[in-house]
């Protein structure tokens, strides 16, 4: 029972205040047709005419004319009547019988009076009556009453009939619009606590500690101002400690070349053939590190500088530099391609994924595809070792190593090439995907919107 | 020929700059090792030198202020040892107009093959590198701007060359109209372009055709003339 009722309860704030507000203003609005149905209900089943104001002032009069029989009191009675309603007169009591037809509602068409039956007001005065209405003129209507006792008058009334609808309906009305207003000024208020919330939610979902971090507003209600005040003081924290380590990352690779060479050009002087040859292998790979650490700090910070280029002469040019120093690279020519993006990120991604597939003597094919409207394909296949399907995911974060399979030699880096690659591709909004190549092997898919 | 050649170089780091010396001088070359730019004015002034090998980085006067302002009142041939690959272009390219470079940490032997091959060319004749005038050269519908080093299309879109493919189009271009063979494509482009293999020039030509051409198979730029070379037959704007 409890489950049912908290599943109906909405989610968002805005939605919980808005059904509230709505729920409490229905609830009323029961109770309150009810109370006006209650009381108004006497004058309901009254024909059209006689709800009006005017009417029941001029039954009023009716009803004192046939409670007053002394003839002195009547006449008494007429004077103060005309002075209230100046069209009242008393009338020849044959004439207006003879003018109003009898049966109810029917009309006469040479005099043009209508009979109009009030069986209600017959029934509470006791007497029998006649009511006959006319058109007096534009604005007005003439209604006369004739008693039985030979009794007879007329007044005027307005002839616009001022509304057809029940008052309890009016009321309900006016208690409705009442309601609209409440939930659109709800609406309005719940938004304006619920929005900044979602905004916090957002920037906090969409933060990335790579990129500069960016404030949001610190509006709405106290509570939400305080929230908002907390996250961006924790984002600049973050921000500047990322900031920090980055900044530690590449202080501390770019001092370190000054060693790697010297050491390098100390080499020289080893006389061991077998030792020297290890320690510039060695050499190499702390190269490689530093250099990769360097790229992925610069490339993680950079915005990139987009220019018009021709990517398939792009990929030729970096893979026939390749095959040049007689490496398996091959480009599959393309014709001439022209996109949007950083001439040097996009170069340094690509040849992040040959030296990779290189590092395992794997054979590299990069060929260019457009199998997505408005998206260009860059797939670097090899037919190296491939990697596990539970690892590929991983691969692309940071200091991610390659499997067993795909071996994590010694002259691995810091497992940062691919992450790189992925970060270069990210600031193209595009995609890399990992898949398989058959029989073997690895293809890596770099998937780039022609349009930014 | 050698022995009369003195290097000096510029580098901040003592160890490095001791180490190098140590090497090229035991290779017959005399070396000045200086620490900054103000150090080496004074030795370029008190000395006959025929080469500078200086570092990118440099405490106060960076690396490459100093190369420009050697490249604008001398001759002086320069070989530059950057941090990155990635600077060949600003290196290479009308920015620092270096002869050569090499990129750290290297090999003792391969700067020495370097500073030997730029002191060659100069013994042959004081050529100025290549791609000194800030000039684009304007053909059919192409762009090649001597500055950065870029080849654009009509629309603006970079098609993007190679350093070697840069330097083979930029030695036609200069010199359209003549039959060039490919020996003395190899000398105009200072030996640059010259990969593992002996026909790489005509490997080269085949690649910029694939760029250039639109129909690499029937070229009106770059044109083969039987047994002679090539001719860059494009008409200069």
């Amino acid at each position: 029972m409890l489950k049912y009722i908290i599943w109906i309860v909405p989610r968002r704030i805005s939605s919980q205040i808005a059904a509230l507000i709505a729920g409490s203003v229905f609830l009323h609005l029961i109770v309150l047709s009810f109370i006006a149905t209650f009381y108004i209900s006497t004058v309901e089943d009254n024909p059209v005419i006689l709800k009006q104001p005017m009417v029941v002032r001029a039954m009023m009069i009716v009803k004192m004319i046939v409670n007053t029989p002394d003839p002195t009191k009547r006449a008494e009675l007429f004077n103060t009547i005309v002075k209230v309603v100046p069209s009242f007169r008393l009338e020849n009591y044959k004439n207006s019988v003879a003018m109003i037809p009898k049966g109810p509602g029917e009309v006469n068409d040479k005099t043009g009076w209508t009979n109009i039956e009030v069986p209600k007001m017959q029934a509470e005065l006791g007497t029998k009556f006649l009511v006959g209405a006319k058109t007096y003129d534009d604005t007005q209507d003439m209604i006369t009453v004739a008693f039985e006792d030979g009794f007879a008058m007329s007044f005027l009334l307005p002839t616009e009939i001022e509304s057809d609808i029940p008052a309890s309906l009016q009321m309900i009305a006016v208690l409705g619009s009442f309601a609209i207003v409440l939930m659109v000024i709800s609406i309005w208020a719940a938004n304006r606590l619920g929005s900044p919330l979602s905004r916090l939610a957002d920037a906090a979902s969409k933060f990335d500690a790579d990129q500069p971090f960016a404030a949001i507003q610190e509006t709405g209600p106290t509570e939400v101002v305080k929230v908002a005040r907390a996250f961006n003081e924790m984002g600049k924290r973050t921000s500047q400690l990322v900031e920090d380590r980055t900044h530690m990352i590449a202080a501390v690779s770019h001092d370190l070349r000054t060693p790697i060479t010297r050491l390098r050009l100390r080499t020289e002087y080893v006389e061991n053939k077998k030792t020297k040859k290890q320690m510039l292998g060695d050499l190499n790979s702390m190269n490689r590190m530093v250099q990769s650490a360097l790229t992925y700090v610069k490339t993680t910070r950079l915005e990139p500088e987009l220019k018009t280029v021709d990517l398939s002469s792009l990929l030729q040019s970096l893979c026939d530099d390749y095959a040049d120093l007689d490496q398996p690279v091959i480009f599959e020519p393309h014709t001439r391609f022209p996109i949007h993006c950083d001439e040097d990120q996009i170069k340094r991604a690509v040849t992040n994924l040959i030296e990779n597939a290189l590092k395992f003597k794997a054979k590299v094919l990069v060929h260019l595809s457009e199998t997505v409207q408005g998206m260009i394909d860059i797939l670097v296949t090899d037919d190296g070792p491939g990697i596990r399907d539970d690892k590929k995911q991983s691969l692309l974060k940071p200091f991610q190593r390659g499997d067993d399979a795909r071996g994590s030699g010694k002259n691995e880096g810091f497992g940062l090439g691919l992450s790189i690659c992925s970060a270069i591709v990210a600031a193209h909004n595009g995609r890399i995907t990992l898949e398989d190549a058959k029989p073997h092997g690895l293809v890596v898919r770099i998937r780039l919107p022609l349009h930014e | 020929m050698n022995n009369a050649n003195q290097i000096l170089l510029v580098e901040d780091d003592r160890a490095i700059r001791e180490l190098v010396s140590k090497f090229l001088v035991a290779n017959g070359l005399r070396v000045t090792g200086v620490s900054n730019g103000r150090d080496m004015d004074r030795e370029l002034k008190s000395r006959n030198i025929n080469l500078v090998v200086l570092d990118m980085m440099l405490p106060g006067e960076s690396g490459e202020s100093i190369c420009k302002r050697l490249r604008l009142d001398s001759k002086i041939p320069i070989v530059m040892l950057t941090a990155q690959s990635e600077e060949i272009d600003k290196v290479l390219g009308l920015e620092l107009g270096a002869d050569d470079y090499i990129t750290k940490p290297f090999s003792p032997r391969e700067l020495l093959a370097r500073i030997r091959a730029v002191l060659r060319r100069y013994a042959v004749a004081p050529v100025q590198p290549l791609a000194l005038r800030d000039e684009t050269i304007v053909f059919s519908n192409w762009r090649l701007s001597t500055a950065q080093r870029q080849l654009t299309d009509a629309q603006g879109v970079r098609v993007v060359l190679t350093s070697a493919e840069f330097d083979l189009l930029l030695v036609l271009c200069a010199h359209a109209g003549q039959v060039l063979s490919r020996d003395k494509i190899l000398d105009l482009t200072h030996g640059r372009i010259a990969g593992p293999f002996e026909r790489s020039v005509d490997i080269l030509v085949s690649r910029l055709r694939q760029k250039l051409e639109s129909v690499p198979e029937d070229p009106q730029l770059i044109k083969t003339i039987r047994g002679n070379g090539y001719v860059f037959t494009g008409k200069i704007a």
